[in-house]
Formats: C-alpha cells, sequence, structure tokens
C-alpha cells in the first residue's frame, strides 16, 4: 500500500506559449504508517508534486505508482473511483461559502450513497478530530483562515482515506490549533495511512511525529 | 428521500436567487407554450365533439348571389326520398346582432326545447345562452337587431341556458320558430338549411350525389367529416401561428440558459474541487442533472397548472380573445386524456429537454477536465 513517484517530470505551459519545468526527476517512495514532509521554500514544486500524488494532474513524464499500479497512467474514471482513497487538502482551502462547516466536510461522502444519518456522524467526527466541532453548524464564509484549513483536513480525513495529502495544513494556525492538526496527521498515519505534507511551518516540519523529510529545490529532490 | 437528491436539493438552495429567477422563466415559458397548446387542443376536441353530435349532412341551397333559403316542405320529401337517408328535417337559424356582439339566432320547435328541460318559447319569448348577456337577465328584455341594421321587437328573456348547455348553445338566442324565420327573413315556408341523417358516416360521400340530383335546386352539401376537417385545420392554423407568439419567451430563455452555461463554465473551479475530493464525473454529472430537474420540474408544472387553469377552468377567458379572438364569456371546453398527454409531452420537449442539457453540458465538460488545471492552484 505504498505511493511512489517514479521519475516524475511535470512541465507547465504559461500563457505566452513558452514552457518552465516545475518538476523534474523526482524520484520517492511513501510508505504506508509514514508521514513525509516535503519542505522547500514557496515555488519549487511542493504543490505540484502532491497534486500528481493526488491524481490531479498528469506527469509530463514519468509516473506515479499506488500499490503497485500506475494510477497516473489511467483512465480519467479508473483515476476518478481510486481517488476516493485519497483526503486530499489543497493550499487554498476551497470550502463552498454557501454551505455549513458541517456540509462541507460532508461532500467526499456524499457519492458513496451513505445515510443522512451516517453522513453527520462521520462529519461531526472528523471535526472533532481537527478540534473544529463548535464550527460545524457556522457558515463556511464565516470563518477565519486557520479554521477553514482545519475544516478542509476535516473533510479530508472524513472519508478515512489510505492516503493522505495534505498543502499547508498549519497554515494561519495558532500553536494549539497547530496541535491539533499535527496530532491529527498523526493518528491517519498510526491507522496506517500514507501520509504527505506540504510545508514551510517549523512547527510541522520539525514536529516529532514526522518521520521523513524530502527538501524540494529548483523542482528537484536536493 | 436519496442522499444524493437532497444534496442536489441543497445545492440548488446555496443560490435561491439564481434558482427563482431561473424556475420563474421555465415557468413563465412552460405557461405560455402550456396555454396555447392546451387551447387549441380543448379548441378542436370540443369544435370536433360538436360537430361529431350534428347532423351527419348539411344541404344549403345555392343561387347566383350565395346562400339562399330552401323550401323547406318540399326539401324534407325530396331528402327522405332518397336510399340511405333515415331523416331529414329543416333548421331555421343565423346570425344577429346582440347586445355583446353576434349572436347564433335558431328557431326551437317544443321538442328541441324540451330535450333541454325548459318550455318551448313562446313568439315574444326568448331562450339566451349564458355568452348573449352578462348579468342576470333573466324576466327582462333582450334586443336582437337583423345583421342590416333594421330593429326589431325586443324579446322576454325566459330562461337562461347555463354553461352545462354545452359550447353549442354558448352564444345563441332560441326563439319560436316562425319569430326566427321572420328576424332572419326568410320567406315562409323556407328554412336555413336541410339536415339530413344517415345510416353510417362512411355512407355520407356515397349518398351526396343522389341527394343533390334529388333536389328541385341547386346546393351544396357539406358532410360531417368535412366539416371536422375544416375545423381542425382552421384551427391547427391558428394554434401554430398563436405558437409562434411564444418565440420571443423562447428566446428569453435560450439567452437566460446561455447565461447560465457561461456561469456554469466560471464554475468549474467548484467541479475541479468535487474531484479532487473523490466524485466521479458520473457523480458530478449526477448532481447536476438532479439539480436540473429539482428546478424544472416544479416550475414546468407550475407553468403547466397555470396553463390548465386559463384555459380550462374557469374557461378560455383572455387566452380566447388573444388566440381566437373570442369576444364574450368563454364557451364551456373539454379536453380528453390523449390530448392532455400531448401537451405535456410538448411542453417537456420544449422546455425541459433544453434546460437539462444546457445545465449538463457545461457540467460533464468540466467533469472529464484534469482536476487540477480545473482548481488552477498555483505550484508554491
Amino acid at each position: 500500500m505504498s505511493l511512489v513517484a517514479d521519475g516524475l517530470r511535470f512541465v507547465r505551459k504559461d500563457a505566452a506559449g513558452g514552457e518552465r519545468a516545475v518538476l523534474e526527476g523526482i524520484d520517492a517512495a511513501f510508505a504506508p504508517g509514514t508521514l513525509t514532509a516535503l519542505v522547500g521554500p514557496s515555488g519549487v514544486g511542493k504543490s505540484t508534486l502532491l497534486h500528481i500524488l493526488a491524481g490531479l494532474l498528469r506527469p509530463t513524464e514519468g509516473q506515479v505508482l499506488a500499490d503497485d499500479q500506475p494510477v497516473s497512467r489511467w483512465v480519467a474514471s479508473h483515476r476518478d473511483r481510486w481517488r476516493q482513497q485519497v483526503g486530499l487538502t489543497l493550499q487554498h482551502p476551497h470550502l463552498l461559502p454557501e454551505l455549513t462547516v458541517l456540509e462541507n466536510v460532508m461532500v467526499p461522502l456524499v457519492p458513496r450513497g451513505l445515510g443522512r444519518k451516517a453522513l453527520r456522524e462521520r462529519a461531526h467526527a472528523a471535526l472533532a478530530q481537527v478540534g473544529a466541532e463548535p464550527l460545524a453548524g457556522r457558515s463556511a464564509r464565516a470563518l477565519s483562515g486557520g479554521e477553514q484549513q482545519r475544516v478542509a483536513l476535516a473533510r479530508a480525513l472524513v472519508g478515512a482515506p489510505r492516503f493522505v495529502l495534505a498543502d499547508e495544513p498549519t497554515a494561519h494556525q495558532d500553536d494549539a490549533a497547530t496541535a491539533r492538526v499535527v496530532a491529527a496527521l498523526a493518528a491517519a498515519r498510526d491507522q496506517g495511512a500514507v501520509v504527505v505534507v506540504a510545508a514551510h511551518d517549523p512547527r510541522l516540519v520539525e514536529a516529532a511525529v514526522v518521520d521523513a523529510r524530502l527538501r524540494l529545490v529548483d523542482g528537484r529532490i536536493a | 428521500m436519496n442522499t444524493r437528491w437532497i444534496w442536489a436539493l441543497r445545492d440548488v438552495l446555496r443560490r435561491p436567487g439564481e434558482a427563482l429567477l431561473i424556475a420563474a422563466a421555465l415557468a413563465t415559458l412552460s405557461a405560455v407554450l402550456g396555454t396555447t397548446l392546451l387551447a387549441t387542443q380543448a379548441v378542436t376536441h370540443t369544435a370536433r365533439r360538436l360537430v361529431g353530435e350534428g347532423p351527419s349532412l348539411v344541404i344549403r341551397r345555392l343561387d347566383a348571389g350565395g346562400w339562399a333559403p330552401l323550401p323547406a316542405a318540399e326539401a324534407v320529401a325530396a331528402a327522405k326520398g332518397v336510399r340511405g337517408v333515415t331523416d331529414a328535417w329543416p333548421r331555421t337559424w343565423g346570425v344577429v346582432a346582440g347586445p355583446q356582439g353576434a349572436v347564433t339566432l335558431i328557431g326551437t320547435t317544443a321538442a328541441a326545447a324540451q330535450a333541454l328541460g325548459l318550455p318551448a318559447p313562446s313568439q315574444a319569448e326568448v331562450i339566451v345562452g349564458p355568452g348573449v348577456v352578462d348579468g342576470p337577465v333573466l324576466g327582462g328584455e333582450l334586443a336582437l337587431a337583423r345583421l342590416d341594421g333594421r330593429p326589431t321587437l325586443p324579446l322576454k328573456v325566459s330562461a337562461v341556458l347555463t354553461r352545462a348547455h354545452g359550447a353549442a348553445l354558448h352564444q345563441a338566442a332560441l326563439v319560436h320558430p316562425e319569430r326566427a324565420r321572420k328576424l332572419l327573413g326568410l320567406p315562409e315556408g323556407h328554412a336555413s338549411d336541410l339536415a339530413v341523417a344517415v345510416h353510417h358516416d362512411s355512407e355520407q360521400a356515397a349518398i351526396l350525389p343522389d341527394l343533390t340530383a334529388a333536389l328541385a335546386f341547386p346546393a351544396r352539401a357539406v358532410t360531417r367529416l368535412e366539416s371536422a376537417g375544416q375545423y381542425t385545420t382552421a384551427l391547427a392554423r391558428r394554434g401554430s401561428l398563436a405558437t409562434l407568439a411564444a418565440l420571443p419567451a423562447l428566446l428569453a430563455v435560450g439567452v437566460l440558459l446561455i447565461g447560465v452555461a457561461r456561469d456554469r463554465v466560471g464554475r468549474r473551479a467548484e467541479v475541479g474541487l468535487l474531484k479532487a475530493m473523490g466524485w466521479g464525473t458520473a457523480d458530478v454529472v449526477g448532481l447536476h442533472l438532479r439539480r436540473a430537474l429539482w428546478i424544472a420540474v416544479p416550475a414546468t408544472g407550475l407553468g403547466l397548472a397555470a396553463a390548465y387553469a386559463a384555459v380550462l377552468w374557469p374557461g378560455l377567458t383572455w387566452p380566447g380573445a388573444l388566440l381566437f379572438g373570442w369576444s364574450g364569456p368563454p364557451p364551456p371546453l373539454s379536453l380528453d386524456g390523449d390530448g392532455a398527454a400531448l401537451v405535456l409531452a410538448e411542453v417537456g420537449a420544449l422546455v425541459i429537454t433544453p434546460w437539462v442539457l444546457a445545465a449538463l453540458w457545461p457540467a460533464f465538460r468540466a467533469a472529464t477536465a484534469d482536476p487540477g488545471l480545473l482548481l488552477g492552484e498555483g505550484d508554491a
């Protein structure tokens, strides 16, 4: 149940038609039950690597293997199905502002055909895991940046994913909230998930629960 | 209710203003189209039914100036002598001017009045249909005038027919046959036309040559089948023209749908988010389909209910004036199940289908793109 980046290269085209290699020759293996931090300054490709690992973007070259299966080469419908095993938070939380916090957390579970009661129970549990349970009934548009990030992490964890990919999950968090987020990520790891986080925040990068650190410099692993 | 349907409803309610605007547009379009189509259906059905209840053949005398009164006794005797004719009777009727416009004046025998459950009108009395006068007039006076403008004596209203007496008598004045003849200016012993009954409808055309040959004057005979065809063709043409009037509404909804479709392209990031959260293409398209139906089905239902009310309850008032140029209170109309089902199917095809397609196509396109590109995240 591992996640492997095998010779990943990603070239982004800009509006003027020029090309820029965002990632180059990325080889990495993320084992189950480990928490890996992708570190490095802004713009080195941490988010792009997470997107490719999550199957949101196709690599220009190379492949992503999940359980030895080349998921990045699969057709879209198969990748869609595989993505149900991925819990993802993005750099921008992307909450749906017209919904409540609880409804936002339910989003990944809706297509799974669960009943309303089960949906609510699991969403409440996920919110409790990141210390955001008191926010459940509030409108998503009324949250601060840090609260939005924690709700986004609850949404990523609500489906008990096998792969947790989190982009700057402690951004805008105070120390207490950061501790809750780190604990939630550690709990996912302890349950056997592959956990990969992209972070600058030393409170996360230096945390004891982090098993490995991969430093990216100019799109390459240093 | 299935969680997916509840979620789709919740999604509709995320933007209630937009949903209401679209629902109002779809309801209006359904009402306009439904009124036009239901009115045409109902009038056509009612006309067919009335023609079906009439005589098999109607014979009118022709002369150089057009229609002419025919000698009643002579025509009846000649028609009854033709093989296949089971009955023949003269009719005295014509159009006169009433207080609210044209009125069909019908000479009514005692037997015909009894069939309506009313006493026969005397020479000074008249039985009026509900569309002839406005308000209660029982015991009052009604002035009817020939179309050439010559004044006539007022008649006392002895009874007022109700809508239950049917559309044929809606705008009719029933008077003593002799009074009718005088009012219409027919010579003594003459009638307006001759009604003929035959054994079977299939014999109508075959009997026509014998019938016209048997009469001592030039005549034109119209069969029940021909009458039904004339009515249907005229009403269908009118209905088609009226449907064209709905084109501006259709165009307005088209513009709205284009706007919605463009807006949905702007919501591609939202589709990207759902896919990033594990939704498949079928899940995303299913959500948009349910959303579209949550809006379109109640809106179209409301529009069709409004159309039904406008046409059949309490009657074709303003749509009758608009579509068919009617004046005065509308006649009672009927609609058969097949006609109503046809209208539902037509409105469904014209309103719901384009709306659902306009909602689904952008969603399908977005759902088949790479979610990362839809989300437009940076490469930090």
